[in-house]
């Protein structure tokens, strides 16, 4: 039991700046958050609702992400898409993660 | 639909009223979303509403996210200095009071010494629960607004250099000393609050019963009790930010410095006060012949606050350069 409780905590914490990656990853488009998080899900990525929401107000506070409310459908949604800041950002985030998963890579199969 | 109402209400009540309707909204719509997804054909009912609700789990750890800080009364970065000012603060206060009820019952033994001790537990008790109590309010005015104490302010990035010196033990300001200027001062508050009337000439003669000739006239100090008071506390502010800043530096010598010009200034006034030395003070100096019947006692209550204060400002002058003095070593020795 404990042990398990190890492996999760861990595997929050390795997963938590994937998350942020993989949610800029799909902004070019503009999304809703439900929309998000189905297609996350889609691509065998799940991410909670309860974790996916706070997240995207966090970057859209930073500057990555701009919203705007669309209130034509029967329910109103906010949408959410890269900034420019966020667009570059992210391009950069990628450029690291390659690198970090590489060398990961080389340090674990050894 | 009431539990989505309950669910949205529990969420978003504690978050910041800027935040609010955005969030409420936007989490409207998502459970609206996910009841549609559940109940794929026709009405969601009920249950589909506690299948959502259950997934995305419980509403303070929601709310925890979106405010990506938890909600502490006193948070961790104040609790240390918190809890090290509330054992000072009763400690004075419970030996302040001690100190006032063992004066006056030895001044003016009551009937019973039962009656004594009782009061004084429940005297004590109650004080003590007052300063834990507004220290712990203070406490949680700073952290409702956010505002970290004891950690320096920092601008530039850290460099080796930047390591403390390890201080001369004399440069060291001890804990001790300013924690010994507290309880005075909590009992100056004390006794000047409550028992003005003992600060005085105390007459013992072997026949009659001993009395008191106070110093002040109580009705003129009672008036400019709240400058005393404020002094006091300055008194008080001025040890705790000895005890905060540690050591004896130019900014601390600085602050020392104002603080003591606001003491000096408020005493002056304070002691300045039309009427403030009492009659029966001023006409026992000729009762006992200390003072020759020519002088005017007008004269005489004049010299009198000017000896009082050149002494506050002989005093305060001491005080504030032993200081400087002790900021420029500590900072010779950087």
């Amino acid at each position: 039991m404990e042990k398990e409780e190890i492996i999760n905590g861990l595997i929050l914490e390795l997963r938590r700046g994937a998350v942020t990656l993989g949610v800029l990853s799909r902004l070019s488009e503009p999304h809703y958050g439900y929309s998000l998080v189905q297609i996350l899900e889609e691509s065998g990525f799940p991410i909670e609702p309860g974790t996916l929401y706070p997240l995207l107000r966090r970057l859209e506070k930073q500057g990555l992400l701009v919203s705007s409310w669309d209130t034509n459908e029967n329910r109103p949604r906010k949408y959410y898409r890269l900034s420019e800041l966020g667009r570059s950002v992210y391009n950069r985030l990628c450029d690291e993660w390659r690198s970090l998963s590489e060398r990961v890579s080389v340090l674990i199969n050894k | 639909m009431e539990k989505l109402e309950r669910y949205i209400y529990a969420v978003t009540r504690k978050l910041p009223e800027k935040q609010r309707d955005d969030i409420e909204k936007e989490l409207r719509g998502l459970i609206e979303d996910m009841l549609a997804d559940h109940a794929v054909n026709g009405e969601p009912k009920v249950d589909d509403l506690d299948a959502v609700l259950t997934e995305l789990g419980d509403p303070v750890e929601l709310a925890d996210q979106f405010r990506s800080k938890k909600l502490y009364l006193i948070g961790p970065d104040n609790f240390d200095l918190y809890f090290f000012v509330v054992k000072i603060v009763v400690a004075a206060v419970a030996f302040g009071i001690s100190l006032a009820l063992t004066i006056s019952y030895v001044i003016d033994p009551p009937q019973s010494l039962l009656e004594v001790i009782g009061s004084y537990f429940s005297s004590i008790i109650n004080a003590a629960f007052q300063g834990f109590a507004w220290v712990t309010v203070v406490f949680a005015i700073f952290e409702y607004f956010d505002v970290s104490l004891g950690k320096e302010f920092k601008d530039n990035k850290w460099t080796p250099d930047d390591l403390p010196q390890l201080p001369k033990k004399e440069l060291i300001i001890k804990p001790a000393e300013a924690i010994v200027g507290i309880v005075f001062a909590v009992i100056a508050i004390v006794l000047f609050n409550t028992a003005d009337h003992l600060l005085g000439i105390y007459i013992v003669t072997e026949n009659e019963p001993s009395r008191i000739i106070p110093l002040f006239n109580h009705e003129v100090f009672r008036m400019m009790l709240p400058l005393l008071n404020i002094m006091l506390l300055i008194g008080i502010v001025k040890e705790v930010t000895k005890l905060l800043i540690g050591k004896w530096t130019n900014t601390l010598a600085l602050m020392n410095l104002g603080f003591n010009i606001i003491t000096l200034v408020l005493f002056i006034v304070f002691i300045n006060s039309q009427g403030l030395l009492n009659i029966d003070f001023i006409t026992y100096f000729y009762t006992i012949g200390l003072v020759p019947e020519t002088i005017d006692p007008s004269a005489l209550s004049g010299s009198l606050i000017k000896g009082f204060t050149v002494f506050a400002v002989i005093a305060i002058l001491i005080d504030s350069i032993v200081n400087l003095v002790k900021s420029v070593k500590f900072n010779m020795t950087k």
